[in-house]
């Protein structure tokens, strides 16, 4: 025994086995402490030369005889090795393993003795550890929030892979020791030293901060920094775990923007107030984001400042009023063209072209402006986004800028809106100041309750009179009573009525029209005009009418002179030549009586003949009343062209009528008819001036139409101007070169005097067609009149 | 004489007829140019109206002159003022207005067939 016992004894009580190797004889020896350890008894081991083979695991022999071999060979100090030893119930247990050689005189090892002491429970809770941390290291590498570790100072540790690829970095070396704080300045930094403070004073603090990302884009994050203590609760690092929140930033930050800008409309706040809060908000989502609205002016052609509450003034003076254009920068484009303009550098767009220099002057290098379109898609202005460094919108810059455009829509159609409400409440109290119409508000029953005039004096019955009174005591007894009566109907069908009534007698007779609507549900608004002036201008026009139409006459018959004395001509001229024939036969022998009665029968038909023509003209000339009655068109057509006949010979032209028999009787003044028909004929007669003589027709006809009589002439001649055929019933319209121009001007105003219509067109084949619809006279009328 | 009347109007046609025969003249009547031009009378003098449907008076004479042996012509109108109606009286022929009195109606007839005599006359020499 090589060892001291007392030594072993204690080693046992550790936990401790020794073992010993003769170098010179190969033996080892096991102390029966460590063979019981493995759960043998001494004897089962003994000095067993396979000992190793029993005790060490086999995949650690190897290492535990090359660990050995190295120290015997002085390759390695003296030192330990962990290893594992197989329990003989089958499990595996670890050991750490301590030796040191024993060398003669001449240095050569002849023992080597060490220690095996069971660390089998320390393993395993390293093992439980490491699992433990490997989990933890998953998680940490594998959540979605960026893990940081601080050291107390707060410089950066440890940043996870997550954390890497949210800011855009390759690797942590640009952040390692930077203090966390420096990454932000202002009210975000005091929140962060805060938070810090408070992690490291044991507590967990919290913060939300924007950092932007290697690319420059902005990000949102919601940080919370615990403190990481040892064993006895002493704080050693810091935990930060930042979590990415930009979109619900943005989404809250939005919702903020339409609420304050909405709640600001809602409360009336000016349009300039409105529009500034909204820019300062869209601001405030980006770092160096400038924003503007401009405004269209009501003429849609000048731009007008809206807000802009971080462009510089003079740049904000320099645009206002500027003309919008197909190049006017990006919002007067925007603005012209109805479409979003996207300008990402502006020194060199050529959008920019003449705003270049005013840009460069105020730093501006990008511009994005949308337009701001009412919903009938009238532009009512632009919503703009500017940088200070060349850049194109990413898409939630897109959405915000559509977003604050939008909002801004609603602002300055609130505005607008509100101030037409304005304008129009002036425009209706000046509008009820500048009337002249009286109203009158009262009961269905017909009491009078309120009253509107404008000079109350030139009311007939004083107001204290009338209020609080039935319209039927205040007003004479049939027009108080049709007036009450209409108030009733008004009142159960609610449909305006019209009526017109006169007040006064002779000379102090006035007309008035009332009309009459329900209004407040119960009540009747009587809206009465005095149109006592309009009425006698009507009549005094109706006078000018007929003595126009009658001059017209005179003018038709001054063109049929000629003709006329034609006309008379002839009966004349037989007669005379019967007269002297007869004169001839009276002092012949014998008297041939039935020569002589021949020729003064003849006498007797012409001078009849000349009175009849002598009639139409008379008819013609007369100076009619409005005296209605039965008329045949076909007749009026037959005297027309017996009148004309001569004027129609002379100037070789055809005449055809094709009347229709038995045509309905229209009402009218006769010689007001006979005056359209014949201007019609001789306006045709001058159509057909320079139209070959064999060419020369003019065709009448009359045709029933569904309530109405057609009167049709249609002539060869030169047709009407294109241009004209809307104007050619206007007076002092011509396009002969004789005549005033108002012989269809008057044809058309008889015509709608009887209530009729009429039109021309051209001829597909040449010349023109007029046609005159007259309403057949209805029986009764018919009846009256005769 | 032998006569013939054109004229559209049937009254005047008949009275003037009427007239020159009781004056104890030979009368033809035509309603129409075309209607004396259809038919083959030889005639003294043709007392033409003015105004007529179809060929006119002046134009018909026209016609009648660019015969070897024009027939003498009177021409009657019922216009007051045949100038403004486009119609050129020829200087040779005598123009009557109607209504017109017998003897200026003969006196025209005469003037017509003597003219015409002197002319025919003229060259035969």
């Amino acid at each position: 025994m090589h060892t001291d016992d007392r030594y072993r004894r204690a080693a046992a009580a550790g936990g401790v086995g020794i073992w010993e190797w003769n170098l010179s004889t190969g033996e080892i020896y096991v102390d029966p402490v460590l063979i019981g350890m493995l759960g043998y008894q001494d004897h089962e081991i003994g000095n067993h030369p396979d000992v190793w083979g029993l005790l060490v695991h086999p995949g650690d022999q190897a290492a535990v005889f090359e660990w050995a071999q190295a120290h015997v060979a002085g390759e390695t100090p003296p030192y330990e090795l962990e290893h594992r030893m197989l329990h003989r119930d089958g499990s595996i247990r670890w050991f750490l393993a301590r030796a040191s050689v024993t060398r003669n005189a001449q240095g050569n090892a002849v023992h080597l003795a060490g220690t095996d002491t069971d660390i089998t429970a320390r393993k395993r809770s390293e093992q439980a550890l490491r699992q433990a941390e490997e989990i933890n290291n998953r998680i940490v590498e594998s959540t979605g929030d960026c893990v940081k570790i601080l050291d107390l100072e707060g410089r950066l540790i440890y940043i996870n892979s997550e954390g890497l690829r949210q800011l855009e970095l390759e690797d942590a070396s640009a952040l390692l020791n930077r203090p966390l704080v420096a990454h932000w300045e202002g009210e975000t930094r005091q929140a962060a030293e805060e938070a810090v403070e408070l992690a490291r004073r044991g507590g967990a603090g919290r913060f939300q901060a924007l950092l932007r990302t290697v690319s420059g884009v902005a990000k949102w994050f919601d940080i919370v920094v615990t403190p990481v203590t040892d064993v006895n609760g002493t704080v050693v690092q810091l935990l930060a775990v930042s979590r990415e929140i930009t979109e619900r930033r943005r989404e809250e930050a939005r919702r903020a923007m339409h609420h304050q800008v909405l709640g600001m409309i809602a409360t009336g706040s000016a349009l300039a107030d409105v529009l500034d809060c909204l820019v300062r908000l869209v601001e405030q989502q980006s770092n160096g984001m400038r924003c503007s609205v401009l405004l269209l002016d009501e003429d849609g052609t000048h731009v007008r400042h809206g807000a802009a509450a971080s462009l510089p003034d003079s740049y904000v003076r320099a645009i206002d009023g500027l003309a919008i254009g197909p190049r006017s920068g990006s919002c007067g484009t925007a603005m012209f063209l109805g479409t979003r303009i996207i300008v990402t550098d502006i020194l060199s767009d050529p959008l920019w072209e003449d705003y270049r220099d005013v840009a460069r002057q105020y730093g501006l290098r990008a511009c994005w402006s949308t337009p701001i379109f009412s919903p009938q898609r009238r532009v009512l202005g632009s919503f703009a986004m500017y940088y200070g460094e060349p850049r194109s919108p990413s898409d939630e810059e897109l959405r915000l800028i559509e977003s604050a455009a939008d909002i801004a829509r609603i602002a300055i159609e609130h505005q607008r809106a509100h101030e037409a409400l304005q304008h129009s409440e002036a425009r209706n109290r000046a509008i009820l100041r500048a009337i002249p119409d009286w109203m009158f508000l009262q009961t269905v029953e017909g009491v009078f309750l309120d009253y509107h005039a404008r000079d109350a004096s030139r009311l007939l019955v004083p107001p204290s009179a009338f209020l609080g009174r039935n319209v039927r005591e205040v007003l004479p007894h049939p027009i108080g009573e049709r007036l009450g009566q209409a108030f009733v109907r008004v009142g159960a069908s609610d449909e305006p009525e019209m009526i017109e009534y006169t007040l006064g007698s002779d000379d102090s007779e006035r007309f008035y029209e009332a009309c009459i609507v329900r209004c407040d549900g119960d009540k009747i608004l009587s809206i009465v005009r005095d149109i006592t002036d309009h009425k006698r201008a009507e009549l005094e026009a109706a006078a000018q009418r007929r003595e126009l139409a009658h001059l017209g006459r005179v003018a038709v018959l001054g063109e049929l002179t000629g003709a006329l004395a034609h006309e008379l001509s002839q009966p004349l001229a037989a007669v005379l030549s019967n007269a002297q024939a007869a004169r001839h036969f009276v002092d012949r022998h014998p008297l041939d009586v039935a020569e002589l009665r021949a020729a003064l029968d003849d006498i007797i038909k012409d001078n009849k003949r000349a009175g009849a023509v002598i009639d139409r003209l008379r008819a013609l000339l007369r100076k009619d009343g409005i005296a209605l009655q039965p008329v045949d068109m076909n007749d009026v057509v037959r005297e027309v062209v017996d009148l004309a006949h001569s004027e129609v010979v002379s100037r070789r032209i055809t005449v055809t009528s094709a009347l229709t028999p038995e045509i309905p009787l229209v009402l009218g003044v006769r010689a007001q008819l006979q005056q359209v028909v014949l201007n019609l004929v001789m306006n045709a007669c001058d159509a057909m001036g320079g139209t070959q003589a064999a060419k020369r027709h003019l065709a009448l006809a009359t045709k029933k139409e569904a309530g109405f009589v057609q009167l049709v002439v249609s002539d060869r001649g030169v047709g009407i101007p294109k241009e004209q055929l809307e104007q050619v019933f206007e007076p002092f319209v011509t396009f002969r070169d004789q005549g005033l121009g108002l012989g269809l001007a008057i044809s058309r105003s008889i015509v709608r005097a009887h209530r009729g219509s009429i039109t021309a067109e051209n001829n597909i084949d040449g010349g023109a067609t007029f046609r005159c619809l007259l309403p057949v006279a209805d029986a009764g009328a018919v009846q009256r009149a005769v | 004489m032998t006569l013939a009347i054109v004229d559209d109007d049937e009254g005047v046609r008949q009275a003037l007829a009427r007239l020159l025969h009781s004056l104890g003249h030979n009368v033809h009547v035509f309603g129409s140019a075309e209607e004396f031009e259809a038919g083959t009378v030889a005639v003294d003098c043709l007392i033409l109206d003015v105004r007529m449907p179809g060929l006119s008076g002046p134009e018909l004479r026209e016609r009648l002159r660019s015969r070897s042996t024009p027939t003498p012509v009177v021409l009657v109108t019922g216009d007051t003022d045949p100038k403004a109606r486009d119609i050129q009286p020829p200087v040779d022929t005598p123009l009557v207005t109607k209504p017109f009195d017998e003897v200026t109606l003969m006196a025209a007839i005469h003037h017509a067939t003597s003219s015409a005599n002197a002319l025919r006359e003229r060259h035969a020499h």
